[in-house]
């Protein structure tokens, strides 16, 4: 009873020195409307659920310590309440982190990656056409967004060639991913550069849990056809491996007319990976894994070609052929339960053959991260890194890339130390990155996290770091053109061809975020967590009138019309600010209900002098508001029903509408769990819906299609 | 500045919504104490220490407390129940203490022995071979615990925690099982 009180005064006290912080700030910000009402709500939340629940755990609490005065016959009439899973851990980080299961994945549907990833709350996922995704977190969203990290066990998937991911090429067999863990903002003092909005880590699953044989496939409307073969077994004592291979074929999607647009595609995958596991007698794992894929995807290209009078453009439709491979080895050694090495290298090969533009990349990595106990209180993370990555590009009139071979090197070290101020309930980590790149030499991301944990259920933490997001090779080398058909500039005005030159002065974008999160667990079945940000960016990228400072001014080929240089430079500025929140309720043992509400808001500026007309309005490429809320419920005799229905505001820079989907899942399972058979109905309030439109690219404006497909899994 | 007062009023209705939607399955579920499973198996495991009787030399003085090695690594939620279920709690006299059970060595001087499911460090067949032929009680919560020599086995049935006894294994080891803890178990292997 006494724990109580103390606790629900302490918790008082804490918000109460909050909201005067609060009411400080924000009156020197009137005109932060929106920002005042997030931070205003969010407090309003955390104080209202904070003030029962505290009671409410002291009292559970206090009922367990007397658990063990209740006889047997008690005990073993006394029901177990449900949990919510797998939140223990993350509750206790710094940061907003997600992870979605091997489960969740399965139970959605998502039959790639990037659909697996509208699960993540906060992430905003956007189908561009049959095989591009926009894919990004707290705004700056594109095909080629650059401001978030993606790994795959331990790999890099961001290209530095565009900075991006090329989300077309990145899969696995699904039933092969153990978890995918996101953090939104910056992961940048131990993940390095372009971790500037968040990190995405694929996780896939050890050999040892892949044993056996299994047999996936099926196919539907969008989904035409698909199927999956893996086998594990055992080498030897101690030594597992699996092999695996996949395959699918996807329909076109559409125009807004309804039309197919012809860009299906179909890729084919191998892979294996061996793991000999002797962590328990001699503390050492070691891991080789691969994959090489390869593929066919149509597109529509609008290009420019200088030998087509009078219109200079040509419309092109290819069949663009896809593939590469990786392979990767890590050693990890365990020194004793609190200190642990990690010593990996990987090779990465990409390649991709488009009418505008042909591009071969090799990547050679490699990194070791070492963490151990420093006395009572502070554990330290370290490591270093050491990249080479080569490319070789084959130029069009359309883009070209110049010069069309370089190799670019990048080393990097890092450290963080996680100190525990006070026990169980205080801990402070500081970390910092330290990079050495060819485009902008030394880069220093550093940031300080603080994790308050008044009560066992209740978890408050803040953030402050730098990240930046380093030049890719296209904005130092490129020239990207494209034709203004007659009229298209003016009344009257002639063809013309406007050209983007990359410029060797470009420098990094730099983010300086704050964050604040508080996450609580009011009752067994119930975990709310809520993540406030404010995110003030510098040299942003702009795209400014005139030739560029670096490149020479070639005046393209023909047209004999109006030829109008750009360039790109850093002079844009801009803060974006918002809040995420996510809960799991367990409603009962069998149903589960998860909502997730993301709000975004972003203002972008340019610097005095810059002549950029456009990128102002990428402001109105991320959606404002996302609301989603999925269901997950068990029935009798393996059956299950999943349910996920979400809201995407509109995207006024790309005229996209808001809509509203839904996607549907039924399930049956036999006791065994041997065969699993499901039929997946995804985007079905709509014939057709937009989410997305290209930008750099000029690729044609496509719909997302209703589909429906069922599939069947058998495991031996 | 017409859109972004609307956008504010549905950022206010959604909110208020969740905000219900959270505290109206919260209120329903409130009005009994709710326990873990893993808070459920410590109460267990101290009941287990009333009911079961060690060989006097086991304990090398007759106010020596009696040991409880808990096998969980990665996993602190049965420990942190356990700790707070036999907090000041005294049986025949005796204190009880946690043991957390990093290797082999660790489970000298055990009486009882918790294995969690989540452990991967110290296989069971292990941790049971390591303690064969001592007064140790060895409570696990697989499927496999009880072909592979454990004593005590948790299993589920729905939302309740039941348990099964090996009572000849338990013989084997000098322990001497109370029939009421006996008759409780819904199986019991090695007759009574």
């Amino acid at each position: 009873m006494k724990q109580m009180q103390s606790s629900s005064k302490q918790n008082a006290g804490f918000s109460g020195l909050l909201s005067d912080f609060g009411d400080r700030w924000f009156a020197h910000r009137p005109n932060l409307n929106l920002l005042n009402f997030v931070f205003a709500s969010s407090l309003a939340i955390a104080i209202s659920m904070a003030l029962p629940s505290v009671a409410l755990a002291a009292e559970t609490q206090y009922a367990a310590a007397n658990l063990g005065d209740k006889s047997l016959e008690e005990l073993l009439n006394t029901p177990v309440s449900i949990v919510v899973g797998h939140q223990e851990k993350l509750s206790q980080s710094a940061a907003a982190v997600s992870v979605i299961t091997e489960e969740d994945i399965r139970r959605s549907g998502a039959t790639s990656i990037p659909e697996a990833l509208r699960l993540v709350p906060g992430l905003d996922v956007a189908r561009v056409d049959s095989h591009q995704w926009a894919i990004s977190a707290r705004g700056f969203n594109d095909v080629f967004a650059n401001k978030l990290l993606v790994l795959q066990d331990g790999r890099s998937l961001y290209t530095p060639l565009f900075s991006g991911v090329f989300w077309d090429v990145q899969d696995t067999l699904m039933e092969d991913i153990d978890h995918i863990e996101v953090i939104r903002g910056p992961g940048a003092a131990v993940w390095g550069a372009n971790a500037v909005n968040g990190v995405i880590n694929i996780i896939t699953k050890n050999a040892k849990d892949t044993q056996g044989i299994l047999i996936t496939g099926g196919g539907g409307t969008e989904e035409r056809g698909f199927g999956g073969f893996r086998y594990g077994g055992q080498l030897g004592q101690d030594v597992y491996f699996r092999v695996y291979a996949k395959y699918f074929n996807r329909d076109d999607s559409a125009f807004p007319n309804g039309s197919d647009a012809r860009d299906a595609w179909q890729m084919g995958q191998g892979g294996f990976r061996i793991d000999w596991d002797t962590l328990e007698r001699t503390q050492n794992l070691l891991t080789l894994q691969g994959d090489i894929y390869g593929g066919r995807a149509s597109q529509i290209f609008n290009t420019y070609d200088p030998s087509n009078p009078p219109s200079y453009a040509r419309t092109v439709q290819q069949d663009f052929r896809l593939g590469g491979g990786n392979l990767l080895g890590r050693w990890t050694h365990e020194f004793s339960d609190t200190s642990e090495l990690k010593l990996q290298m990987y090779y990465d090969r990409t390649e991709r053959n488009t009418v505008i533009f042909m591009e071969n990349q090799d990547t050679y990595d490699l990194d070791l991260k070492h963490h151990f106990e420093l006395g009572e209180r502070n554990v330290v993370l370290w490591g270093a890194g050491y990249r080479i990555v080569a490319d070789k590009i084959g130029n069009s009139a359309s883009i070209s890339l110049n010069p069309d071979n370089r190799r670019t090197q990048l080393f990097s070290a890092f450290v963080q130390d996680e100190i525990t101020l006070v026990e169980k309930r205080l801990k402070l980590t500081l970390g910092a990155k330290f990079e050495h790149n060819d485009f902008t030499g030394f880069e220093f991301q550093p940031s300080g996290r603080l994790l308050w944990t008044p009560h066992d259920q209740h978890t408050l933490w803040a953030s402050i770091s730098r990240a930046v997001r380093t030049p890719s090779r296209a904005e130092e080398d490129v020239k990207l053109s494209n034709v203004i058909p007659p009229g298209g500039l003016f009344p009257g005005s002639p063809t013309a061809v406007s050209t983007i030159y990359g410029n060797e002065q470009f420098k990094s974008e730099v983010l300086i975020a704050y964050e604040l999160g508080y996450r609580v667990q009011p009752h067994a079945n119930l975990s709310i967590d809520l993540t406030t940000f404010y995110n003030d960016y510098d040299d942003l990228r702009s795209v400014e009138f005139g030739p560029s400072p670096t490149q020479p001014l070639t005046a393209p080929p023909p047209p004999p019309g109006l030829f109008i240089p750009f360039h790109g430079d850093n002079k844009l500025y801009g803060e974006t600010y918002g809040a995420e929140l996510a809960a799991t309720w367990q409603v009962t043992k069998r149903w589960r209900l998860t909502p997730a509400y993301t709000l975004l808001e972003m203002q972008l500026h340019r610097q005095p002098g810059s002549t950029d007309t456009t990128s102002e309005a990428d402001e109105g490429r991320s959606p404002q508001q996302q609301f989603s809320l999925r269901s997950s419920l068990d029935l009798p005799q393996g059956f299950s029903v999943d349910a996920t229905l979400r809201y995407v505001d509109r995207l006024p820079t790309l005229r996209i509408s808001s809509y509203v989907e839904l996607d549907v899942r039924l399930g049956w399972h036999s006791k065994n769990n041997n065969l699993e058979v499901a039929i997946v109905g995804q985007n079905l309030l709509a014939e057709q819906h937009a989410e997305f439109a290209p930008s750099f690219i000029n690729t044609q404006q496509t719909e997302v299609q209703r589909g429906v497909y069922g599939k069947v899994t058998m495991r031996f | 500045m017409m859109y972004r007062l609307m956008n504010v009023r549905a950022v206010n209705i959604l909110l208020s919504l969740l905000l219900f939607l959270t505290f109206g399955g919260l209120r329903a579920s409130a009005a009994e104490p709710h326990f873990t499973e893993y808070q459920l198996k410590a109460a267990f495991v101290y009941n287990f220490a009333k009911f079961v009787e060690w060989p006097t030399q086991t304990f090398p003085s007759p106010d020596a407390p009696i040991t409880i090695g808990v096998v969980c690594e990665r996993d602190k939620e049965f420990a942190d129940a356990l700790e707070q279920t036999i907090n000041n709690k005294r049986i025949n006299g005796r204190r009880l203490a946690i043991s957390h059970i990093r290797s082999l060595q660790d489970l000298k001087g055990c009486h009882i022995v918790f294995i969690c499911r989540s452990e991967k460090k110290l296989p069971v067949a292990e941790v049971l071979q390591a303690v064969k032929g001592q007064s140790v009680l060895t409570v696990g919560e697989t499927d496999t615990f009880m072909q592979s020599g454990g004593i005590i086995n948790f299993m589920m049935e729905g939302d309740k925690v039941q348990f099964e006894i090996d009572n000849a294994s338990a013989k084997r080891a000098g322990l001497q099982i109370s029939s009421k803890l006996l008759a409780l178990a819904k199986r019991r292997g090695g007759g009574t």
